[in-house]
């Protein structure tokens, strides 16, 4: 079992108002699913994927990633985990818009610092190859459209071969037709090259495509 | 560190005219820094100068008597300043040694009076002081006197013109002598220039009645070391009944401005580096909004806080540097100028003595320090001003970063 999610509870407070988005959730994902978290909004779907993806804290529960548990680890420790373990795709893309295609592509494996420039290079220019983007690595993401932005963006989260992509709502802001696009490339890196990804959507395309779906209502688990 | 290096000037061009304002800010503090302490450095080694050249050479040697609150009066003279010479003339340090002999009068056109000081000078005293070098029209002649240009402005007198000098002589005698303006002197020091009238030594020894001098005044080979000297001069002088001055003590008043002057130097810059550390924080803040998102996203992506917090610094450093580089090039063009064609005081001041003994044009110097202290003020205070926003966003969580609407 890659992860094991139990009895998770997260709570948003803003002054005297609580909000309880995620409800003793237990769920768990093996390697190589290809799986969404569907729901309506405000269901929870998208604080789950956060919580999973370490970027936001429960409150209690266990949430054991290849056996090790997550919460209470700190900031540094996690970070290093999300580097090791995770690639993530945004809805807004969240491309940094200083930097290039290629740029914003190679920033996972500088972190990692695992690799010499040749073999750094020789992984973003496959990865662009794979998400069709060989000839826009130059350009900034302003330059390029939605779906290719989408594309740099699940380019970025693939380069470093992570154990699990977390997609949050990949296809909220695209047309059919890249919609359509963006699903067939990651079922191929799925298919292809076994990563494993979890998606938190509303999006009927991802959901008659994902292998497995989990529905979420009011921060519960529904199915 | 290299990658951060790399996002952090990435992050600088984002901003270009935030960027340019900030780098103005802060190079413009730097060189006006540079600017202001190389011409107060060359306006007080001017100063310093004048007062050597003019006043108290590097060393002085009083009467035992000398009394501060009188010191024109006749009971200061040097009863036996030839044997006082003499063994001053021993010492090897000593290059040069003259003296002078002082005296309160009045100098009188016919019309008008106007307070004076008379010097009588001797023929060694080129050998001390650098008068010469400031006369401007004519020469010290037998019976004639050499006044200051502002002086003789004020009592309507030109080269040629006779004038009456009256004193009262070393036997309480008023005494009336006429004397015949042969030259115009326009020195550095203001005080030179509107009261003292110099006459012979022997003129003046003859007007008083004496066979003293008022001071001795010594030039040695290096006025660094004027303390020492002293001390020696002290040891050689021994039992002549005559007192030693170094000039920095005889300059005690004229130093205690220069030091307050240089603190109100420094309020003047501080206030100027303040104004510049709150653009780099203001510009740093700006930054840490504007680039919430992608905060969280580098977060998401594995960046550490320190890493992040890193990133901040050293793009607060770069803004630091360059700027700083800009200002040291500001400031060495704007003191090249002044340090090459200087400051004319007489333009700005007149004649008009304002307390400090500078007239004339002040050249600026090049001040190594001044430019040292800008660096390092200028890296401290980037760092510093960068510490609370790169603080600022170690804190922030990296889905509180995410959820911004930008």
């Amino acid at each position: 079992m890659l992860l094991e999610v139990k009895n998770l509870n997260k709570t948003y407070r803003s002054g005297k108002v609580h909000f309880q988005a995620l409800h003793d959730v237990t769920v768990s994902i093996d390697k190589g699913e290809f799986t969404a978290i569907a729901g309506p909004s405000g269901s929870g779907k998208t604080t789950l994927l956060n919580c999973i993806g370490t970027i936001d804290s429960a409150d209690s529960g266990q949430l054991l990633l290849d056996g090790i548990d997550l919460i209470g680890k700190t900031s540094d420790q996690l970070a290093k985990l999300r580097k090791e373990y995770f690639g993530f795709i945004f809805q807004t893309y969240n491309l940094i818009p200083v930097l290039t295609v290629y740029e914003n592509i190679e920033m996972p494996l500088k972190l990692l610092r695992q690799d010499g420039a040749d073999v750094l290079g020789k992984k973003v220019m496959t990865m662009l190859e794979k998400v069709g983007l060989r000839g826009l690595a130059k350009r900034r993401p302003l330059e390029l459209s939605g779906g290719q932005q989408q594309r740099v963006s699940i380019a970025r989260a693939l380069v470093k071969k992570p154990k699990m992509v977390l997609a949050d709502e990949p296809t909220a802001n695209l047309d059919s037709k890249t919609g359509e696009d963006i699903v067939g490339l990651m079922q191929d890196l799925n298919k292809n090259e076994g990563v494993t990804f979890v998606f938190s959507t509303h999006d009927p395309l991802i959901m008659r495509h994902a292998k497995r779906l989990i529905e979420i209502r009011d921060g519960r688990i529904a199915s | 560190m290299s990658y951060l290096f790399k996002l952090a000037l990435k992050n600088i061009q984002r901003s270009k005219i935030r960027t340019v304002l900030t780098f103005l800010i802060l190079s413009f503090g730097v060189g006006i820094y540079i600017f202001f302490s190389c011409l107060m450095d060359g306006f007080d080694k001017d100063s310093i100068k004048n007062v050597i050249d003019f006043e108290t050479g590097h060393v002085k040697v009083r009467s035992a008597m000398f009394d501060e609150d009188r010191p024109y009066a006749t009971e200061n003279f040097i009863k036996n300043s030839k044997i006082v010479i003499g063994k001053i003339k021993t010492l090897g340090f000593v290059t040069g040694v003259t003296e002078r002999l002082q005296f309160s009068a009045e100098l009188d056109n016919g019309m008008d009076a106007m307070p004076v000081i008379a010097v009588g000078i001797g023929p060694a005293d080129n050998a001390v002081f650098n008068m010469e070098k400031y006369i401007v029209e004519g020469a010290l002649e037998e019976n004639g006197a050499i006044i200051g240009k502002p002086l003789a402005k004020d009592l309507g007198l030109q080269k040629g013109d006779m004038a009456y000098l009256t004193f009262r002589n070393q036997q309480g005698m008023m005494t009336s002598a006429e004397v015949m303006i042969t030259g115009l002197i326009q020195s550095a020091n203001p005080q030179v220039n509107s009261s003292a009238v110099f006459i012979k030594l022997d003129e003046a020894r003859q007007l008083m009645m004496t066979r003293d001098a008022a001071e001795i005044i010594i030039k040695t080979n290096d006025f660094f070391k004027a303390e020492e000297y002293t001390a020696r001069l002290r040891d050689t002088l021994e039992g002549l009944d005559v007192g030693v001055f170094s000039w920095k003590k005889l300059s005690e008043d004229f130093r205690a401005m220069m030091t307050m002057k240089k603190k109100f130097q420094n309020i003047f810059v501080l206030m100027i580096m303040v104004i510049a550390i709150v653009g780099i924080v203001n510009t740093m803040l700006m930054s840490v909004y504007e680039k919430k998102r992608e905060i969280g996203t580098m977060k998401a992506l594995g960046f550490t806080d320190k890493e992040v917090q890193k990133l901040f610094l050293v793009e607060g450093t770069l803004i630091g540097v360059a700027g700083g580089i800009i200002g040291l090039v500001l400031g060495t063009l704007f003191n090249a100028y002044f340090a090459f064609k200087g400051m004319n005081m007489d333009a700005m001041l007149g004649d008009q003595d304002w307390g400090m003994p500078v007239m004339g044009v002040i050249k600026s110097t090049w001040m190594l320090s001044a430019y040292v202290k800008a660096m390092i003020f200028t890296l401290a205070a980037s760092l510093i001003a960068s510490y609370y926003p790169a603080k600022k966003v170690t804190k922030m969580q990296a889905m509180e970063c995410l959820r911004t609407v930008q």
